[in-house]
């Protein structure tokens, strides 16, 4: 501690005893979770990974909403509408169209990875295409992406625990430890149980924050008429509560491009995986949406910090971190104790996406590298302990990438994350409905969409921060030779490159055909169908019915 | 190549392919172009990118694409009925 030794007063003595009490039941709660809807064994991938894959509507609602709406997509949404205005706002088309797309697809995923026992996209990918070396890509692809994304959970808490007066990073590596612990210990029960808290305590917070602030600052008029003064102001073209004129092609491909993104991440398509029926995704479906309507309420707080005359704390890198205006409205909007229960949703919102995605990572791990590389007929119960050991390296790693090196890093690696994962979206979701895609011709578009994305990145300047490169992730039409100063989402526009050389690899390799280990029907079954396995069971207990609850 | 029928065998009943459900499918495929409404509605900013007519002091900017999220909800809920399997 030495050199962060902090002074007492400045600490925010309520608002921190009401979080830690939270953050206590949540641990609590995270051990126990070993114990709810009592498995027989941990040691299955099925189990510790996937929680049994028997989750019902409500859970999975929980489950899957906590785990989509990160601590960071809750801290950094309001922060983009504190910067730079409307842009920020492309979360509510973007999760808007998300789940339509979802309901159409994501129960063909559910039926065949029931019938074949997947349990990572690079399963399905494997089986499917009859190619390892595509199958290790999708699951190199989907580990890399999800890392830093854990790694900005972090940042979402260390955001809070700065605005309550505690510098440093040890409370972070102590509730990551604690994080990791009762991952290990309980799998995807322990975020399922805690997403429970989480939820709960941010439609509470949101729903007081969107009524109670408005009223204390004067009504939605004035709130948007002092963003307007700000935006004004500000010499950078890109600001306002409007779109300019250049803006508005890229705000919707950059929804089109997130919503196409999102359920190709490794830990949704865990949570997918562990509802108990396609009708259970469905449902969910048409409910998950209330978190959008939460967000974009979230969204407008960054528009009502401006009008509290927030200034965002300093960071670490001795620039301000916008990432603080939300706690900070809280802290200045709330009194202590509900400003304590605010920071402890947050902080709790970060826990259960951070597990989710370390144990996605952990099993894709397991799942195409460990076992498909190293240790062919690893048991169903070497493949959980493999699992489990991952989880907590994966962990580990994210808090060094914070501690050594700047969190500007994973932002920029979390920006790169959206757009290399949507790379894998011909193999994935478009496999799901054909095998016109050969496999080569998936490989090498892969290659293509992953060079340009990176590419196109890297020559993308950021005039207000002042950076030469990963200044974003708009890319300008100029540089493709048009006269004109739109900009295009980065992701679309190597996902296009991606599936147009894919289509001509495949017309070249049409003849040689590779094994598909998967059947028509297999995509429309449902739980209770023939061949789909009752679950949750151990190998060894298939004699015994499963206990449906 | 064995290892993976070994891994199939584990999650698979082996009772060979007759064995295996007709699926039960969906019906009513064809409502799933209802969805095509809310990718119009919100994917088209020249449509709601504006000021008024506004509501409670919010731009028609933010509360258009906020109310299209109980709209889509209602979609859903219609297309799941109407789909869901026998």
């Amino acid at each position: 501690m030495g050199a962060h030794l902090f002074t007492l007063a400045a600490v925010k003595g309520v608002e921190l005893a009401v979080f830690i009490a939270l953050f206590g039941l949540v641990t609590v709660l995270g051990f126990v979770a070993a114990r709810w809807r009592r498995p027989s064994s941990l040691e299955h991938l099925d189990e510790w990974g996937l929680g049994g894959r028997n989750f019902g509507s409500w859970i999975s609602w929980f489950l899957i909403g906590g785990d989509l709406y990160t601590a960071y997509t809750f801290v950094a949404v309001p922060a983009l509408l504190f910067g730079s205005g409307a842009v920020g706002f492309f979360a509510v088309p973007y999760t808007i169209i998300i789940f339509p797309m979802a309901f159409i697809v994501a129960p063909r995923l559910w039926s065949v990875a029931h019938r074949h026992g997947y349990v990572t996209p690079a399963d399905f990918v494997r089986g499917r295409h009859g190619s390892s070396t595509l199958a290790l890509m999708i699951a190199v692809t989907g580990i890399v992406a999800t890392m830093p994304y854990i790694a900005l959970q972090l940042v979402g808490i260390g955001a809070v625990m700065r605005t309550m007066g505690i510098p440093g990073e040890w409370p972070l590596i102590i509730a990551f430890v604690i994080l990791a612990a009762y991952t290990y210990q309980s799998g995807l029960r322990a975020p399922a149980l805690i997403a429970f808290v989480k939820d709960t305590l941010i439609y509470i917070v949101v729903l007081v924050a969107v009524i109670y602030i408005p009223i204390k600052l004067g009504g939605f008029g004035d709130i948007f008429g002092a963003a307007d003064k700000k935006f004004a102001a500000s010499p950078a073209p890109t600001d306002g509560t409007l779109l300019a004129d250049p803006q508005v092609l890229g705000y919707s491909t950059l929804a089109f491009g997130s919503a196409l993104a999102l359920f190709l991440y490794p830990h949704s398509i865990t949570g997918l995986l562990a509802t108990r029926s396609r009708d259970t995704i469905r449902r969910n479906m048409a409910a998950l949406p209330a978190y959008s309507f939460v967000l974009g309420l979230l969204a407008l707080l960054g528009l009502m910090a401006i009008a509290a005359g927030v200034t965002p704390l300093t960071g670490a890198n001795g620039k301000p971190d916008v990432n603080t205006v939300v706690p900070l409205l809280f802290d200045k909007m709330f009194p202590d104790w509900f400003a304590g229960v605010a920071f402890a949703a947050i902080g709790i919102g970060a826990l259960v996406p951070a597990a989710i995605m370390s144990i996605a990572a952990a099993n894709l791990f397991t799942r195409n590298i460990y076992e498909e590389y190293l240790k062919r007929d690893a048991t169903p119960a070497q493949e959980a302990r493999v699992s489990r050991l991952t989880s907590l390296v994966v962990k580990g790693g994210a808090v060094v990438v914070i501690l050594v090196l700047d969190p500007q890093f994973s932002i920029d690696l979390q920006l790169i994350g959206g757009v290399i994962i949507v790379q894998t979206l011909p193999a994935v979701a478009i496999g799901l409905y054909t095998r016109a895609l050969h496999a080569w011709g998936l490989i090498a578009g892969w290659a293509v969409g992953m060079t340009a994305g990176f590419y196109m990145l890297y020559d993308t300047p950021n005039a207000v921060t002042g950076r030469a490169h990963f200044g974003g992730a708009q890319y300008a039409l100029s540089n493709f030779g048009i006269d004109t100063k739109t900009t295009v989402y980065t992701g679309i526009i190597a996902l296009a490159l991606n599936l147009i050389v894919a289509i001509v690899v495949s017309l070249f390799v049409r003849g040689r055909t590779l094994e598909d280990r998967t059947s028509p029907d297999d995509y429309d079954v449902e739980a209770g169908d023939p061949g789909v396995r009752d679950l949750p069971i151990t190998p060894d207990e298939a004699a015994v019915p499963a206990g449906r609850r | 190549m064995a290892h993976d029928a070994s891994r199939e065998e584990r999650f698979t009943r082996s009772d060979g392919p007759a064995a295996r459900g007709v699926p039960s499918g969906d019906r009513n495929q064809g409502l799933y172009w209802l969805f095509a409404i809310p990718f119009v509605a919100t994917l088209l900013p020249w449509i709601y990118n504006t000021n008024s007519p506004e509501l409670i002091g919010i731009p028609f900017f933010y509360w258009y694409q906020m109310a299209w999220v109980p709209v889509t909800v209602v979609i859903t809920v219609f297309v799941y009925r109407r789909t869901k399997g026998s």
